[in-house]
């Protein structure tokens, strides 16, 4: 584990440069540094923990008494990293100069009960530490958007489907939807996430830190954990006794968008000890606007609040957390076909059909989605080796669709064209003890009860209820220089579908799915700054409801989808190859990919379109075939100690379909980004201020199949956007304040993103300002 | 302090547990399958009065399972040089009593036009109807077919649907199609 945090830490390292605002201007007095390195618990020195000074990217050894002497370390603030094998890592921002020896204690990950886990790590066991990638709070403050898609789009190797205005699904390595699983904090959110138009249930400031978790980790996560699990990481506890809290306040140009909102927190005790946290949030938004027209009925408005309290003793700590997320989202006006015909003519326009001036208001169609979630988490540490945790999630996730169609009969008009309500259960219970020689393991079982139920006027899913039921068990060994780690996990889904009645016909089905996963990772560390890792493992998912059992005409993109009962679950072995080197201030990364689907499910077109009385409309049927998904990823940062900064990066992805030999449909098109930023010195009351420039090339996806689509991919692209930014203290008292400011699409340039739902109709947002402002108190 | 803290957290889990109820109270009990008796158009009659020999001629196109059903198409064959007073009837088959919706076009006629075109030369439609607007607009339930020569063609019916945001003014291009439906026609 420490092997792979130190690639971790270089890997982040270049962001954070950009964030640790300190002085750093030649000529400037240095200081030395002495550190003793010991156990919370029994003040053992740590003989080789090891010390990252961000400025210096050095590493530094404890010795045999836990010591470590730093010298040249420059006046003002210092960012330390201190991490030990078996141990949490410790993050220390200390005023330089420090007289006297600073102690660190570092917590045994064994023993203590970590109230909430910050995003530079993940679970406590880190089971792989095979994380690809993180972004922590004060980057998620820097890149904060409209939607939690926003901010995973700027992981490398992630994008985003949208659909014009509030909606975005994140695609991780072109998986997406029912391939990903979402936790917020620990909990999965269950909700309707087949829809290619249903977003995440997700308030972006409730993010404190996201944690991507692919390879052998995301084997604990269970079958639908196929293509990676995004980990949303709540804000961490308040550590010491008080009440705090924080404004923050976001405008956006583009949409006329506000958002704001205030959290508040506090602590009484420290051995024994309540810590809470609540939390409300807004926004609204307007119309996007392409840089040329309005895109009418893309406004938004959503609401959030949360509230978690943490109850804790000294060998336990128990959870209570309640969030609620709803929203309000307009579908893009010209997006609205009756049938074929209209398709053609709005694809044939070279603007939307439909152009209205800017508006707050949301007309039909629109979606209303609420998401609420109540979960309660308990950890109790049995002995100094092990301890136990338990949880249960419950949450009802209620979605509404309305369409613009009106409907002849006055009795049904103004019910939603589609509304569903799934609500889930589950409860999972964890088990983990060290043993002696670095070996250690966690034990693990979930069980989940899902009822989904539907009205509404058209209904795409029928109701179902499905019961699953999954066991896990994960074996780590450490050595200084190296780690293995193996999981496998079985998993049984029972889902029934009660009869229901599709046209006269009465339909009525029942399935049961077995399935077993495994992975096994390796890290190793050559030394000299060069880290390796090498990850095989395997995942399935059985069909989801929607492909198995769709049958109807979707309006919004004029097309007839018909599901097939007797999918199969499709299965998948992955092998990932993973390397970073730092020299000097150069810091490489790269990974390579390659995952094999056997029964791979996706929407196939049929020949013949599918006559109805509204006319002639494209029919796809779901089905399975073989698939095979290769990429790269790599990044490249230069990040001295002088005050410019570059980074650069690029991901591939090439999808087939074997059965077929053809492209897979929808795959997202190679990108890269290149990053210049400068970062100043304090001066007068301001900290930490930076200014960069990013430019995204995004290439055509030249591997599409003719004639499938209705029409073909856009050309490439290239956008520039800014950032500046930088916290101030406008009161002698009291924290300082952060201010960011970002110009998206600099050159409001025109274009069409291939995973944007609506390219048929219109060009994305252009120029785009938005102002962050967080204010802590 | 201590007191007052907990009590804020009492006060704040009393307020969250109102969201709760809230939800809850949503919820419908039974989460079987509702039976869904919604709204469908299966089928679109016309009907064609000879204004000669005043005989009536009734043809259809309807797909009375739903949509992804089979379909019947009737041929519609009419006279040459005859003049026809035709009216549209859109039904749903599928429910019992059959139930019409034309009413309800009518009724709502701003937002509605049925448009007719054929690719058989020398035949004109007229529309007869018109809605409430000023200055009216064609509604299209009722029309006019005048037949010139003999031949055999197609004959195309689509009812455009518009809305207070998209209305009728834009024309033709304007708002989505609810019912586009096509008969063979053969004039002897």
């Amino acid at each position: 584990m420490n092997v792979w945090f130190r690639a971790i830490i270089s890997l982040v390292s270049s962001c954070l440069l950009l964030l640790v605002g300190t002085n750093n201007a030649f000529g400037q007095k240095v200081y030395d540094l002495h550190l003793l390195i010991s156990d919370s618990l029994t003040n053992t020195p740590l003989y080789g923990a090891t010390i990252t000074l961000y400025k210096h990217n050095h590493l530094h050894i404890a010795d045999e008494q836990g010591r470590v002497y730093i010298d040249s370390v420059p006046a003002g603030k210092a960012l330390l990293h201190v991490t030990y094998v078996g141990y949490h890592h410790h993050d220390l921002l200390l005023d330089m100069p420090q007289n006297g020896t600073v102690e660190v204690l570092l917590c045994p990950e064994s023993f203590h009960l970590h109230e909430s886990v910050i995003s530079a790590e993940g679970n406590v066991f880190a089971f792989s530490a095979r994380r690809r990638d993180l972004m922590n709070a004060e980057e998620i403050q820097r890149k904060q958007g409209q939607n939690v898609s926003d901010l995973l789009k700027s992981m490398n190797g992630v994008t985003a489907m949208t659909s014009a205005g509030g909606i975005a699904k994140p695609v991780v390595r072109g998986l997406s939807g029912m391939r990903l699983v979402t936790l917020q904090g620990n909990s999965r959110m269950d909700g309707q996430q087949w829809g290619n138009d249903h977003g995440p249930e997700l308030d972006p400031f409730q993010t404190n830190g996201i944690v991507l978790i692919k390879g052998a980790a995301a084997v604990e996560y269970g079958p639908e954990a196929i293509g990676g699990v995004i980990q949303i990481m709540p804000k961490p506890y308040l550590t010491e006794e008080g009440l705090k809290g924080s404004i923050q306040a976001q405008g956006q140009s583009d949409s006329k968008q506000a958002a704001s909102s205030l959290l508040l927190e506090g602590r009484k005790g420290i051995e024994k000890f309540v810590a809470w946290r609540a939390q409300a949030s807004g926004r609204i938004a307007g119309d996007a606007h392409a840089p040329n027209y309005n895109l009418s009925n893309s406004g938004f408005r959503e609401n959030a609040q949360s509230l978690s309290v943490l109850l804790g003793g000294k060998h336990w700590a128990w959870e209570n957390s309640l969030t609620r997320y709803a929203s309000v989202l307009g579908i893009f006006a010209g997006a609205h076909v009756g049938n074929m015909q209209d398709l053609n003519t709005a694809i044939a326009a070279p603007q939307p059909l439909i152009i209205r001036p800017f508006t707050y208001q949301i007309g039909k169609p629109y979606q209303e989605v609420q998401h609420i979630l109540f979960s309660s988490e308990l950890k109790w540490q049995l002995n100094a080796k092990s301890k136990l945790r338990f949880l249960f999630t419950q949450q009802v996730n209620r979605r509404k669709e309305y369409d613009a169609e009106m409907v002849y009969n006055q009795a049904l008009r103004g019910l939603p064209a589609m509304d569903m309500e799934i609500q889930s259960f589950s409860t999972e219970q964890y088990y983990e003890q060290k043993l002696a020689h670095h070996w250690s393991y966690k034990l693990g079982a979930t069980q989940t009860l899902q009822r989904n139920a539907v009205a509404g006027l058209n209904f795409i899913i029928p109701a179902f209820n499905s019961l699953s039921a999954g066991a896990f068990g994960l074996l780590k060994k450490e050595w200084l220089h190296a780690n293995i780690s193996f999981g496998i996990r079985c998993d049984v889904r029972q889902l029934d579908v009660p009869t229901y009645k599709r046209l006269n016909k009465n339909y009525e089905y029942s399935r049961f799915f077995f399935g077993t996963n495994a992975g096994l990772t390796y890290n190793y560390d050559f030394g000299k700054k060069w880290v390796a890792s090498a990850s095989v493992q395997t995942g399935w998912r059985p069909p989801a409801v929607n492909e198995l059992y769709s049958y109807g005409l979707h309006y919004g993109l004029a097309s007839f989808e018909i599901g097939d009962s007797l999918l199969q679950p499709e299965r998948s072995v992955q092998l990932e190859i993973n390397m970073s080197k730092q020299l000097n201030n150069w810091h490489f990364s790269g990974s390579f990919f390659r995952q094999k689907f056997s029964g791979f499910i996706y929407r196939n077109p049929l020949s013949d379109p599918i006559l109805t009385i509204r006319g002639a409309f494209p029919a796809f049927i779901f089905t399975q075939a073989d698939a095979l998904l290769t990429g790269t990823e790599f990044s490249l940062s230069y990040a001295p100690k002088l005050a410019w900064q570059w980074q650069s990066r690029f991901s591939y992805l090439r999808a087939n379909n074997i059965g077929l030999n053809q492209p897979l449909f929808g795959m997202p098109a190679n990108r890269m980004d290149h990053t210049l930023g400068y970062i100043f010195a304090d001066f007068a009351k301001l900290m930490g201020a930076y200014i960069e420039c990013q430019s995204v090339w995004v290439a055509r996806q030249n591997r599409f199949v003719a004639n499938l689509d209705y029409v073909d991919p856009p050309p490439a692209y290239v956008l520039f956007h800014a950032n500046i930014g930088t916290s101030f203290k406008p009161f002698k008292k009291g924290e300082p304040w952060k201010l960011h400011l970002s110009a998206q699409n600099l050159f409001n340039n025109s274009y069409r993103d291939y995973q944007s739902r609506f390219r048929y109709f219109t060009d994305d947002p252009g120029f785009n300002f938005i102002f962050r402002l967080q204010i802590p108190f | 302090m201590k007191k007052h803290n907990i009590s804020n957290i009492f006060f704040l889990l009393a307020i969250a547990s109102l969201f709760i109820f809230n939800a809850c109270k949503k919820q419908e009990d039974d989460h079987a399958n509702q039976d869904h008796d919604n709204e469908l158009i299966t089928t679109v009659r016309f009907q064609f009065v000879d204004s000669i020999s005043l005989d009536t001629f009734r043809y259809a196109w309807s797909q009375p399972g739903g949509p992804g059903s089979a379909v019947s198409i009737d041929t519609i064959a009419l006279k040459a040089n005859r003049v026809y007073l035709a009216t549209v009837d859109l039904l749903d088959e599928s429910k019992n009593p059959i139930v019409s919706v034309s009413e309800e076009i009518a009724a709502d006629a701003n937002n509605h036009r049925f448009v007719y075109t054929t690719t058989l030369a020398g035949t004109q439609i007229q529309i007869l109807d018109f809605d409430q607007q000023v200055p009216a607009m064609e509604l299209g339930l009722k029309f006019r077919l005048i037949v010139a020569n003999s031949g055999s063609g197609n004959f195309t019916c689509s009812l455009r649907h518009y809305t207070n945001l998209d209305p009728k003014t834009g024309g033709i291009i304007a708002g989505s199609n609810d019912i586009e439906v096509s008969l063979p026609l053969a004039i002897n």
